[in-house]
């Protein structure tokens, strides 16, 4: 059964050149225990995404529509109140890029991991229990409970705000380029304890990415993004494998790789501008197998029961 | 053949505040020898800490180092002055990490193009005119008069880059420092820069200092790989063999740690690093890597300091776990 | 070009344009002010009583008749250098008559009357003046006469007198004239007066009046005043003469409590307030920019030694500083420019400092020493340029400070006697007790003047604000 049930999601803000289309009729599921890798340049709308599904930006600044359903539950008839009090953390929690400098710099380590159950009436013994066992859980040392974020290394803290956003059992963890601000080495570690949670725990997640490799360690299924659309869709393996759009394709081969010989390419040009996008496919003025259709917008084809793709070349059969 | 640029035994130490009376000595760079051939690339790579930057600052005497000898030439820079350095400054230029800062926001990208000529006193106003058009065709920014009368801020990331590496070469230098220069762009347009160096590096018989924290964009795009951790230089290699068969365990569980869009590792958790690396106020003795290192040997690591040595032909590493070939 | 396009953006916000057009009034007016008066303005007219003697004191300003029911007496000066009438006498005797002539038509008598005569030479015997009143009713009253003075001991003829201070006789006070007023009302309106009496009621209602029932009611009508002057002698000469009838109103402005036409004092504020408002913020921001730069860009004994002595400005208290300077050379107005300056600079230089010390370490500023460029170049076209936005609208900000903090300095007293300003007219104002008694138009008019100017700059500043946020300037 799918957590999360994303249909025709879109996000537009306004802006003084005109409304920027970040998210533009996304529709997508995550099932349960199934972690979905958002991938995408810079610009496509991946983050902008993960405020449309946390409400993080006010009503008067951008337009939402379409329909969210977590666990059955429609939010986008909630009000902001009721998304406030009741979705956000509870069922829905986030880690943002850079998240371990949202740490409060006077507050003790462990008071802000249980902070959030205090807040929704845990009682203190308890929360500090939690607190302690998920400390121990996110790989931390005891001690780190009464320390401050100063005394914490980089890694050590995207750990500790890593519990944060477990601490209330979150039916969902969106986590938007979690390791982005960490060095190779220290990313390993957290990309392990995070694989260790989804084993462990089976938490569903989103996980937001610029970099389709760091996403495939632990993705069970990916959304390609492009100009604020999903442009393919399916399981990590057919993706990875048989990428069918040719932003895809690209995004792939333009990856450099440290085990394999192929000389990685490059997508020639500039992602397009949210504003005004390029009528018809979007990927089309970078595209190399551009043809006559794609002046038009291509329609989501099923490639298979796992698979679809936003192209025209799958009109006829290859 | 003769290196452009070597390094030979260099160290910068910085003092750091440290409470009220307390100074102590950061050494980013603690005795670092390297040499960098005409018209080779060399990549350093290292993590953030390592002293990668500084070494690369060093080596365009942005800093002077606290020790040991900068030759660029074969001709001893390293305590030169400011006044004196004229000439260096024509030869040895830089392309910065930072697409965005690193273009004066007030300034045209033709006046961004065209201060090294004139801080150089190079031309007349057309003939500088004419370098600088040439400059942005040659990284592919045309229509070069649009571009030449843009502001960065009207412009891409990847442009942008483009401007630095057009600035860089304008005095025609013979040694270019590039310190992560596609870390900030996007993936899929970071080897469209890599490529368009490469390019130059060739039309220009350029000798290139690539500086990353990205093994697998060095692998790529450079001849010879070095890996720095804590100020030291730990291994040096071809890339191809760095990468294929790393000897020092830092570089092992660095390449380790780097993610391939590969179904198969999925779900499977990499052996990492323990920790972190420590601050380079309170490097480790001896080894510096032995905390952190699983091959440590206790009683050797942690008492005897392993100095770089050749182990293969063109290999070097600095570990204990390689005898010295030469010794033996 | 970015400077047309921040010209046309500012001028798009209300602020900006408003800004614009009330500091071209000041500019204007300035200019004017600067043109028409004199440099030694201070020193010669405002602060010399004898310029504003024939003047009415705390007199309202002219237009506050309209709103008064009654009509209030107007200031009239009446001014005569040639004589209405030549009578000559026997033998070479002749007397010069002057006649002033008014048709006076307000509801109460004027405040004051005074006559002065300057510039008369004799020959042998000194001439004798006579001052004589004529009223509508045909009634006359001979107010004063006197003799002028004769030769001194071993002064030869010509004998000039009053060229160099003209002789003035307030009429409306003086001893003759109150007692020629009470032979006046005793014989010709039958009244019971005596002198004494008249010395305190005044004798003016008398004079311009005709007895009822509740005292005096004003003559209206034509009255003349003549001066007679006898003169023996061919070459005896007389300059001028003049006649003034007080008034309870006077000009645009009002006068203050010594005579002094507030208009002008006021105009002459403009200029000052400009001055003051530019060279402080001008200076200011020049000496605070160029220490911030040093100390950011240099660093080390440098940037210690200018950032302690910043401190050490910051926390001096300025007021006792000031009183003490005022004391030492004498309370002049470039000492309190001076003091502004040494007293704001240091709160530029902090925050200038910090800015330099980000945007070195901007990669361009690394990229421009790759190139080679000299420390200069660096400051010159990479980082003052980043800070000039900044420091417009800081020199723009100062600017009102600077005139708020001279007003301030004025109404304690420390202003510079020899230039006036709004500070100054609106402390004499308080010191004389002008709120208490309701001279309103001599404290609201240069308190409003200190608020126009500086909101003119901070709606310059305001207008400035998106233009200069270099977050604004990338979106465009």
């Amino acid at each position: 059964m799918a957590i999360l049930e994303v249909d025709s999601l879109r996000l537009y803000y306004s802006t003084e050149r005109g409304p920027v289309r970040a998210v533009d009729d996304v529709s997508f599921t995550i099932g349960e225990g199934e972690a979905l890798g958002v991938v995408g340049e810079s610009g496509c709308g991946k983050t902008s995404l993960a405020s449309a599904l946390m409400r993080l930006l006010p009503r008067n600044l951008a337009s939402y529509s379409g329909s969210v359903k977590l666990d059955g539950e429609e939010l986008m008839r909630l009000s902001d109140e009721e998304f406030r009090s009741r979705v956000r953390w509870k069922k829905m929690a986030m880690v943002f890029q850079g998240a371990m400098n949202s740490l409060n710099p006077v507050l003790r380590v462990g008071f802000q991991v249980a902070e959030p159950l205090i807040a929704s009436g845990g009682s203190g013994e308890e929360a500090k229990r939690t607190a302690r066992e998920l400390l121990h859980q996110v790989g931390l040392p005891p001690e780190v409970y009464g320390r401050f974020p100063n005394e914490l290394s980089g890694g050590m803290k995207q750990r500790a705000v890593i519990a944060m956003s477990l601490v209330l059992s979150p039916a969902l963890l969106i986590l938007d380029e979690p390791t982005s601000a960490l060095d190779v080495s220290v990313q390993a570690q957290v990309m392990n304890l995070l694989k260790r949670l989804k084993r462990e725990r089976k938490i569903s997640a989103l996980f937001i990415t610029h970099d389709i490799a760091l996403a495939s360690d632990i993705c069970d299924r990916f959304a390609v993004l492009y100009s604020g659309q999903i442009v393919e869709l399916g399981d990590a393996d057919d993706i990875l494998i048989h990428p069918k759009h040719p932003y895809t394709q690209k995004l792939l081969s333009s990856t450099p790789r440290l085990r394999s010989e192929s000389e990685p390419e490059f997508i020639p040009g500039v992602p397009p501008d949210l504003v005004n996008p390029p009528s018809g496919c979007r990927f089309r003025p970078r595209c190399p197998y551009a043809f006559e259709p794609c002046t038009r917008d291509p329609p989501i084809y099923s490639l298979s029961a796992s698979q679809a793709s936003r192209c025209w070349l799958h009109q006829s059969p290859p | 053949m003769s290196p452009v640029i070597a390094l030979e035994n260099v160290s910068m130490h910085f003092p750091v505040r440290a409470g009220f009376f307390r100074t102590l000595r950061a050494k980013a760079v603690d005795g670092v020898t390297l040499e960098i051939s005409k018209g080779e690339t060399l990549a350093l790579v290292g993590e953030s800490g390592s002293g990668k930057t500084t070494l690369g600052r060093l080596s365009l005497r942005i800093l002077a180092p606290t020790s040991g000898k900068i030759l660029f030439n074969g001709r001893d820079i390293s305590k030169s002055k400011e006044g004196e350095l004229g000439w260096f400054r024509t030869k040895a230029q830089a392309i910065f990490q930072d697409p965005f800062s690193s273009l004066d926001p007030f300034m045209s990208i033709f006046s961004i193009v065209e201060e090294p000529l004139k801080v150089h006193h190079q031309g007349d106003s057309s003939e500088r005119r004419e370098r600088v058009l040439r400059a942005l065709r040659e990284v592919r920014l045309s229509p070069e008069e649009d571009f030449a009368s843009k502001y960065p801020h009207m412009l891409s990331g990847g442009q942008r880059q483009r401007v630095n590496i057009a600035r860089a070469l304008m005095l025609r230098p013979e040694y270019v420092v590039a310190d992560e220069p596609v870390s900030m762009i996007d993936v899929s347009t970071r080897m469209e820069i890599l490529q368009l160096l490469k390019e130059l590096q060739r039309s220009h018989g350029l000798t290139i200092f690539y500086i990353t924290h990205d093994i697998a964009t060095a692998r790529h795009f450079a001849d010879r790989v070095a890996v720095m951790y804590l100020g030291r230089i730990v291994e040096i290699g071809p890339s191809e063999e760095v990468v294929k068969e790393p000897l020092h365990p830092y570089t092992i569980a660095l390449i380790e740690a780097v993610p391939e869009p590969d179904p198969s590792n999925r779900l499977r958790e990499r052996s990492s690093l323990p920790g972190e690396q420590p601050s380079p106020t309170s490097i480790p003795v001896a080894c510096r890597f032995h905390p952190r290192c699983r091959f440590f040997m206790p009683g050797k690591c942690d008492v005897i300091d392993p100095p770089l040595i050749e182990v293969k032909k063109g290999r070097y590493v600095a570990c204990h776990l390689y005898p010295d070939s030469k010794a033996r | 070009m970015i400077g047309r396009g921040v010209l046309r953006d500012f001028l798009k916000t209300g602020s900006g344009r408003m800004g614009s057009l009330f500091l071209g009034t000041l500019l204007l007016v300035s200019v004017y002010v600067a043109a028409t008066y004199p440099l030694d303005f201070g020193t010669r007219s405002w602060r010399n009583p004898a310029v504003w003697a024939d003047y009415p004191k705390s007199a309202p300003p002219a237009w506050t008749n309209v709103f008064s029911g009654s009509r209030e007496a107007e200031q009239q000066v009446l001014r005569l250098s040639q004589p209405t009438q030549v009578l000559t006498g026997g033998g070479s005797g002749r007397t010069l008559a002057y006649e002033f002539g008014t048709n006076f038509q307000s509801d109460v008598p004027p405040t004051f009357m005074s006559f002065t005569l300057s510039g008369v030479t004799f020959q042998d015997r000194s001439p004798v003046v006579t001052v004589t009143l004529l009223r509508p009713d045909q009634t006359q009253v001979l107010l004063y006469s006197f003799v002028v003075r004769g030769p001194a001991a071993g002064e030869r003829a010509p004998f000039n007198r009053y060229y160099e201070t003209p002789l003035r006789v307030e009429l409306s006070s003086d001893q003759t004239a109150i007692s020629s007023t009470a032979d006046f009302a005793r014989s010709t309106l039958g009244l019971d007066v005596d002198a004494s009496a008249l010395a305190r009621t005044g004798i003016l209602n008398v004079l311009f009046g005709t007895p009822d029932y509740q005292g005096f009611k004003v003559l209206k009508g034509a009255y003349a005043t003549r001066v007679a002057v006898q003169l023996s002698d061919p070459a005896d000469q007389v300059g001028s003469l003049s006649l003034v009838l007080g008034g309870s109103t006077f000009g645009l402005m009002g006068t203050d409590s010594l005579g002094r036409d507030l208009a002008i004092g006021l105009l002459f504020g403009f200029p000052v307030a400009l001055l003051i408002a530019l060279v402080t913020s001008t200076l200011t921001t020049l000496v605070g920019a160029l220490a911030g730069i040093l100390s950011g860009y240099a660093g080390g004994k440098t940037d210690t030694l200018i950032q302690r002595v910043s401190d050490v400005l910051n926390n001096i208290p300025l007021l006792p500083i000031l009183i003490f300077l005022a004391f030492l050379f004498g309370q002049k107005l470039w000492v309190v420019i001076l003091v502004l300056i040494v007293f704001s600079w240091p709160g530029l230089t902090v925050i200038i400092r910090s800015m330099v010390l980000q945007i070195k370490s901007e990669q361009f500023v690394e990229a421009a020493r790759v190139i080679g460029a000299p420390r200069m170049q660096i400051v010159l076209r990479h980082i003052l340029p980043q800070t000039a936005p900044y420091l417009l609208a800081q020199m723009i900000f100062l600017a009102p400070a600077a005139i708020l903090a001279e007003a301030a300095l004025s109404f304690l007293g420390l202003g510079d006697p020899s230039i006036p300003t709004w500070g100054q007219i609106l402390d004499s104002g308080f010191r004389s007790g002008a709120v208490y008694v309701g001279f309103w138009w001599w404290i609201l008019p240069p308190g409003l003047l200190i608020v126009f100017t500086a909101m003119t700059f901070i709606l310059i500043s305001l207008g400035l604000e998106p233009v200069v946020n270099p977050k604004f300037r990338r979106t465009r």
